[in-house]
């Protein structure tokens, strides 16, 4: 059966969109988790301004156990939660769930080392200006470390977009279940093509997107 | 205002522990110009950082105007740190940020309305000698101008006290000079105690009126700037002061000695104070029918005073060499010199 462009065009403009918004809620959603995470991994660790020894091995092995499953294995592995979460197992809403728990630990890891690149000497003159612990953290180092933290929320969103397309697998829609279904399942290569280069100018677009607004906050 | 008493910070546990400082007692008066000096590793940062409890004293107390704050609970701690300003040598500006906005930050950190950190920001800039440099972004600034930001910066919670921590260890000769002058101007308009740390005897010497010497955690020596130049004590002390007043004969005036003189005894004769302006040297060496050779000398500024010594040699009678300094160690300090060896 051949495609009928005239009209499959709606159905990757449609499935453009639920790509779009699978990463917007997921980068939304693994944000809000990943990044005071990634704050507590900086600030319990030794020497850091709240080191708590506890805190900060358990959080920092719960990373790690997330960060080694793959994504594919991950999504199936918590689709009982998945449904506790939003009732149901498939469709775009049910994919955004392994998509945070997927993200949220790598954004945990990228907010790590963008604040741990703030030199250790800028926090020790905000201490020595009787600045709170939690002054230090937002007055300091996320403003010193903002540049660096857009470029890493690029990288995370990238990632997003690539795992969203296995999401297809478990009917989650997007330009990665077009590429499964029609493309690969049923051997059009033209929409394979099609979802690609979509895939390819939204990473361009978004990289080139993140690298202009880090600069444009590291330099005034 | 600072009284350190018998102050030790040990670093680490069991076989790593390392003792940075050790039963350091000192006392910096209000006013003062406190310099400490030391070699690297010998504790002087981390003593400057017991000041305001970034190290806090493994035993000892931290007395400042009386009060022990390492006693003091963590939000009383931090008020107290808003009167001890801190310089860093690498200045610690946040990068993101204006200079301006540099030195409004611990202005905000006390809450002070908007319109009073403008104006108390553009007086601190002009103090600095800043005044138009309030948009730039550190980057756009040389090393001096950056710590000149870091000074506006520290005294913006008009404190009592201020640390250096090797303020000028970053910048070249001049630049250090300069920011020098403006700590001696702090110190003085401003009414600001000082304790600074170096390594460099120079800085000492231009500004500091008090100097202590540390040497693996401990201070070895202490006292005004004049008396420790004059008298030092410990060899690592002469070794900082030689550093400074160059009075190691240099090889080449020594091969210039006469052979028969090779061996004949020098002498070093320091002048301190009004008596470098006397002919002391020529009148007591007319009095015993002497001959002088200066060979080496240097006289220099100490605290506003003239401050420096001659290496002679006194050509007569033993017995007349003899008399003559005996009585020129009456007023003045005399010394044979020591020849290593040669």
């Amino acid at each position: 059966m051949e495609i009928d462009w005239s009209t499959f065009w709606v159905r990757v403009w449609d499935a453009t969109l639920e790509t779009l918004l699978m990463t917007g809620f997921s980068l939304f959603f693994a944000a809000l988790l990943g990044i005071p995470i990634g704050i507590a991994l900086v600030v319990t660790r030794k020497g850091g301004l709240f080191q708590n020894n506890i805190t900060f091995t358990i959080t920092n092995t719960i990373v790690n156990i997330f960060r080694s499953i793959p994504f594919i294995i991950l999504m199936v592995a918590i689709i009982p939660f998945t449904r506790f979460v939003v009732g149901t197992s498939i469709g775009t809403a049910a994919a955004v769930v392994p998509l945070v728990v997927f993200a949220a630990p790598f954004i945990a890891r990228l907010v790590e080392s963008s604040l741990l690149e703030v030199s250790p000497g800028i926090i020790e003159a905000a201490e020595s200006m009787g600045a709170t612990p939690w002054q230090i953290i937002f007055r300091f180092m996320v403003p010193e470390a903002l540049s660096s933290l857009i470029l890493n929320l690029t990288i995370a969103t990238i990632g997003i977009i690539g795992a969203s397309a296995m999401a297809g697998a478990i009917g989650g829609g997007g330009l990665g279940d077009l590429a499964i279904a029609y493309g690969y399942q049923r051997f059009h290569t033209d929409v394979m093509i099609v979802t690609v280069i979509i895939l390819v100018l939204l990473v361009q677009g978004l990289q080139m997107a993140g690298n202009r607004f880090s600069q444009a906050i590291r330099r005034r | 205002m600072i009284v350190f008493d018998k102050v030790s910070k040990v670093f680490g546990e069991g076989e790593e522990k390392v003792a940075a400082v050790k039963e350091v007692s000192l006392e910096v008066e209000k006013g003062d110009i406190y310099g400490v000096i030391g070699f690297s590793g010998a504790g002087k940062s981390t003593l400057i950082r017991c000041v305001n409890l970034l190290e806090r004293p493994t035993t000892g107390k931290v007395l400042i105007n009386g009060e022990d704050i390492t006693e003091f609970p963590p939000a009383k701690l931090r008020d107290k740190r808003k009167n001890i300003g801190m310089i860093f040598q690498h200045f610690n500006l946040a990068e993101t940020k204006t200079v301006f906005a540099n030195v409004a930050i611990p202005l905000q950190l006390a809450k002070v309305p908007k319109e009073e950190v403008k104006t108390k920001v553009t007086e601190l800039l002009e103090f600095v000698g800043l005044g138009d440099k309030a948009d730039q972004y550190p980057d756009q600034l040389s090393g001096g101008q950056k710590q000149r930001v870091g000074i506006a910066r520290a005294l913006a919670t008009s404190p009592e006290i201020l640390l250096c921590d090797e303020a000028t260890s970053a910048l070249d000769p001049q630049t250090t000079d300069s920011i020098l002058k403006l700590l001696k101007k702090v110190n003085r308009e401003l009414n600001i105690t000082i304790l600074m740390i170096t390594h460099e005897m120079h800085v000492i010497r231009q500004i500091c009126n008090k100097v202590a010497v540390m040497e693996n955690g401990e201070l070895i020596e202490s006292g005004s700037v004049f008396d420790v130049f004059s008298k030092p004590q410990a060899r690592t002390t002469r070794n900082f002061v030689n550093s400074v007043m160059q009075d190691d004969i240099p090889q080449s005036i020594l091969n210039m000695l006469a052979p028969e003189d090779k061996n004949s005894t020098l002498y070093r004769i320091l002048f301190e104070g009004g008596l470098a302006g006397k002919p002391v040297l020529s009148s007591i060496a007319r009095k015993y029918e002497l001959d002088v050779n200066v060979l080496h000398g240097h006289i220099t500024e100490l605290q506003d005073k003239p401050f420096g010594n001659l290496i002679v040699q006194f050509y007569g009678p033993e017995e007349n060499i003899r008399k003559a300094t005996a009585e020129i160690g009456e007023n003045l300090i005399i010394k044979e010199v020591e020849r290593n060896g040669d």
